[in-house]
């Protein structure tokens, strides 16, 4: 898929997907905050965007839900332009935001109250139990509550309307391990067999490799990767080689071929991050392929690594832009 | 609609509480209160509710107005309503409505109780009536509107709040020299003294007014639709929208002070007042101006040339001129405020009328406030003002005081001021002073300028109250109404009676050489015919000119010695100015008592004692309250004021 700009082909996947960005750019004076950025979220799916702080997750998220208007292209839900059909468009959505910010003198019976008054179906009973379950009371101003408390109360609010989308905008944020895991257990038992749509921002990597079906990561306004979490997977290696053989510059030209995005000395090894891991490939063109094969050790690494390596990495130091682009 | 009312009830629900304060505000009304002398206790309690609601509720409207959407929005929790199904009217409306209903019903709790148990408050409500309701109620929005608007160009902290800073002195700057268009066409007086001319300042509220609240809605309601959770792009659009809209309306505003004051001559649809210079062609006319919302613009204008000065005279309350000429017909003199609220000192201006294309210009006098008598002298040089209870003569020219004596002031109705000569001053006192019958007659006051002494001249017997002295063009005699129809003329040095007349006069007067006319019914009262009587300076009559058909007389002075100019009401007439087409001008021979006209439809306009140095003498009024001036000669009419007919 391409992801640099708006295409006939995107415009047609935009209007079936549950969420979509089309030429997204948003702009703070002479600061781009979203430049073109265009990407599809399938329906059902989960979509987890990742990206260091200030890479315009949060404009992203204020532009998908109607609260910013962009400087240029159009966010959509379900194939509408969020800006113009708002309210419309977020009946059938949930929100989760980075920051609670229901009003402090309410309470959470109050909130589930008021919220139920404005969505098409509501399941106040749920709701409740889920609270309940949580421990979470119902009588104390949402102001005093602790911040666990208020983000399940803000979870419980986004659930309530049984949302054909749910948009999380970094849910976890402050909560310690215990709350985190249940946040991300709750997401996935509840609606894994809703067929909810999950756009979810984070950055609590780990959690998202158990639940993400697709990852996208953000960086300085633009994505630098859009793509199914398993493809990304398979496609990123670790490779670790001794560097002061005779063989090193030999090897290091041949890992070109596998598109190295990180390259690091680690003690007497060399270690290198490849973003098109091709087995048949390696064993012709790669580090090992030469005198002291031996010597090579080829592993596979997590989201967090994979991230990491992208975005604070050598190679991902560099200037922004895409990187592999299998879908 | 759905969404209006759960945000409108969330509001008031969360600011339930604030009704316990509406009912904790009731109860100084159950106190016992320390009631005035002049108050009964249950006037007193309506009174302190009515007084107690106001200010809650408006400090309510303030408080809620600035909180309820701005406060959110710099505390981000303005997302919490938009990542919900709400549109943004539904947020913006329902929260400011919230606002207003909330400040409205707490203030009525605190005056509920006085009004289930106070007649009067009752009684009070009654009178003050559906409109006076809903102007409250737009007050209170207005309140809302503002505190919101105000509050969240504040609390939003974006740069742009140095050009809203801007904007408001543009705002200010404008604001003000727009009002001061409308200070000079007398809007404060106006406005204060409540008369018939109120139109002109209920115009510019009327039109200020509506412009105002539709750049704070405007304003106010792009910045929650459009700007959404963006503290920026709300604030600029805020801003855009409440400058452009206020900016427009004051440059509208200017635009429309502006206009009102460049009326013409030409734009006057009546006439007012005309007053012509003694001597020379000038002529003061004050009147109407059309579609100025009863502006009463003053000129002093050439009739030859058709060249005009616009005054703004200080306003009069004490049926004095508003403009004073020099005998000499050589200056003009008026007072005009200092402050343009005109609640402040008056300066004396003056133009110089046989200098083309002077311009008035201010002197150096002032008075903390107009004076209650003014008169120039003959060569225009000197001033004698009557404030205060101090009679003063200084020189215009060098400000120089040249004489100030304490007198006794009294009512200036009926009083006169006047010059005999450059360094003499009479002043005719009539028997009221302050609002008690000091003296039945008239005092004759003289002032010797040179020596700063006072002296009574003459001292009349016993007068009519509300008598008031006609004094000669010289200030030789003067006469004075008495009643059972009797014309009193005296001399003014010593007050001597020198004629009293059994005369049923209507109207009477001084020609320009100190003849009397008088003008009286011929018949039965109301039945047509009149009767000019022509008597000699000292009260003999000279002749007498009987008008058979004649309705009604005017004396319009004397163009050439020997020939008076006349009107003569063919029909019955309600008023002067009224069916204009009745009256017929005539040019009445004196010596052989035969008269030509001078046309139909016009009404003679100028004093009798405009003589042959004077226009005075030849202005007419036309239909249309058009002032002309007419060439005895000839008959050709030249307009000198209103619309073209």
């Amino acid at each position: 898929m391409s992801l640099d700009s708006s295409s006939p082909g995107l415009a047609a996947t935009a209007a079936t997907a549950a969420l979509a960005a089309d030429g997204l750019s948003v702009r703070y004076g002479k600061r781009l905050a979203l430049d073109g950025l265009s990407f599809t979220v399938a329906t059902g799916s989960v979509y987890a965007l990742l990206g260091p702080n200030g890479a315009g997750k949060s404009s992203l998220v204020r532009c998908l839900l109607g609260e910013q208007r962009p400087a240029a292209g159009r966010a959509l839900l379900f194939g509408g332009d969020v800006w113009r059909e708002r309210a419309r468009l977020l009946a059938e959505v949930g929100v989760v935001p980075e920051e609670p910010d229901a009003p402090p003198a309410m309470d959470a019976g109050q909130l589930l109250r008021f919220c139920s008054r404005l969505y098409p179906r509501w399941d106040g009973a749920g709701a409740e139990k889920r609270l309940a379950r949580f421990g979470v009371p119902m009588n104390v101003p949402f102001g005093r509550l602790s911040k666990g408390q208020k983000g399940q109360v803000s979870l419980t609010l986004a659930l309530a309307p049984a949302p054909r989308l749910l948009i999380l905008d970094d849910p976890t944020l402050g909560l310690d391990p215990l709350a985190r895991r249940a946040v991300f257990e709750e997401l996935i038992g509840e609606l894994a067999d809703r067929g909810t749509t999950v756009f979810l921002t984070t950055h609590d990597l780990a959690a998202v490799e158990g639940i993400a079906d697709r990852v996208g990561i953000l960086r300085g306004g633009k994505l630098l990767l859009d793509e199914e979490l398993e493809s990304l997977k398979r496609r990123f290696r670790r490779i670790s080689f001794p560097p002061a053989s005779p063989s090193a510059a030999d090897r290091a030209a041949r890992l070109a071929a596998l598109e190295p995005v990180a390259v690091a000395a680690r003690g007497f090894r060399t270690e290198a991050v490849v973003a098109r891991w091709d087995e048949e490939r390696f064993a012709v063109t790669g580090p090992g392929n030469g005198s002291g094969s031996g010597d090579v050790e080829v592993s596979a690494l997590s989201l967090e690594e994979i991230f990491l390596a992208l975005v604070g990495g050598a190679g991902g130091s560099g200037e922004a832009g895409t990187i592999g682009g299998a879908a | 609609m759905r969404g209006f009312t759960a945000v409108f009830r969330r509001e008031v629900a969360e600011r339930r509480l604030l009704f316990f304060l509406g009912l904790a505000g009731c109860v100084p009304l159950f106190l016992p209160l320390v009631v005035p002398s002049y108050l009964r206790a249950d006037e007193l309690r309506a009174v302190s509710a009515y007084l107690l609601s106001g200010i809650v509720a408006g400090v309510l409207a303030l408080g809620l107005g600035g909180s309820v959407l701005a406060r959110d929005l710099a505390e981000r929790r303005l997302g919490f309503y938009f990542a919900r199904p709400l549109s943004g009217w539904a947020i913006w409306a329902g929260k400011l409505a919230a606002a207003l209903a909330l400040s409205l019903g707490v203030g009525a709790l605190v005056l509920l109780p006085a009004l289930l148990f106070e007649a009067g408050a009752r009684s009070d409500l009654a009178d003050f009536g559906a409109g006076r309701v809903l102007l409250t109620l737009a007050l209170l929005a207005a309140l809302v509107l503002l505190a919101n608007v105000v509050s969240t160009l504040v609390r939003t902290r974006s740069p742009w709040l140095a050009l809203d800073l801007t904007a408001a002195g543009v705002l200010w700057l404008l604001g003000s020299y727009a009002a001061e268009g409308l200070l000079r066409a007398g809007m404060a007086t106006v406005a204060v003294t409540f008369n018939s001319r109120l139109d002109l300042p209920l115009r510019a509220l009327l039109a200020a007014s509506p412009v105002a609240l539709t750049a704070f809605l405007a304003g106010s309601a792009a910045q929650v639709l459009g700007g959404r959770t963006d503290p920026r792009r709300g604030h600029r659009l805020l801003s855009l929208i409440l400058w452009g809209v206020l900016l427009a309306g004051a440059l509208g505003l200017v635009g429309y002070s502006r206009w009102l004051l460049a009326a013409t001559p030409a734009d006057l649809v009546a006439l007012g007042r005309v007053l012509p210079a003694p001597t020379g062609s000038a002529v003061a006319v004050q009147g109407p101006a059309a579609h100025r919302g009863g502006y009463w613009p003053t000129f002093l204008v050439e009739p030859k040339s058709g060249r005009f000065s616009r005054l703004f005279p200080a306003s009069q309350w004490n049926g004095q001129e508003t403009v004073h000429f020099s005998a000499d017909g050589r200056w003009a003199a008026w007072l005009e405020p200092q402050d343009l609220s005109r609640t402040g000192p008056t300066v004396l201006f003056r133009l110089d009328l046989t200098r083309p294309g002077a311009r008035p210009l201010p002197t150096r006098l002032t008075f903390a406030a107009p004076p209650s008598l003014l008169a120039l002298s003959p060569d225009g040089r000197r001033l004698a003002a009557l404030e205060h209870g101090r009679l003063t003569v200084e020189e215009i020219g060098s400000a120089r005081l040249l004489a100030a004596v304490p007198v006794e002031p009294a009512y200036p109705w009926e009083s006169r001021l006047l010059f005999e000569d450059g360094g003499h001053v009479l002043y005719f006192r009539t028997g009221t002073v302050g609002w008690r019958l000091r003296s039945p007659g008239i005092d004759i006051i003289e002032l010797d300028v040179a020596t700063g002494r006072t002296e009574v001249i003459g001292q009349t017997p016993p007068v009519e109250d509300s008598s008031s002295p006609e004094v000669s063009p010289d200030g030789s005699r003067f006469f004075v109404h008495q009643p059972q129809a009797k014309l009193q003329l005296f001399r003014t040095r010593g007050a001597v009676l020198e004629a009293e007349l059994r005369s049923s006069a209507q109207s009477s007067g001084f020609l320009a050489d100190g003849r009397i006319f008088t003008l009286e019914a011929a018949g039965e009262t109301g039945a047509a015919g009149r009767q000019l009587t022509l008597l000699s300076p000292d009260g003999s009559v000279l002749r007498r000119f009987p008008f058979p058909g004649a309705h009604a007389l005017r004396v319009g002075g004397e163009p050439s010695p020997g020939h008076l100019v006349l009107g003569i009401a063919t029909h019955t007439v309600p008023s002067v100015s009224d069916g204009l087409e009745h009256w017929e001008s005539r040019l009445l021979d004196l010596t052989t008592g035969e008269s030509r006209s001078l046309g139909r439809g016009l009404l003679p306009m100028g004093a009798p004692s405009a003589g042959p140095g004077s226009a005075g003498s030849r202005l007419f009024q036309r239909s249309g309250g058009r002032l002309v001036r007419l060439d005895l000669a000839t008959g050709r009419e030249r307009r000198v004021a209103g619309r073209p007919g």
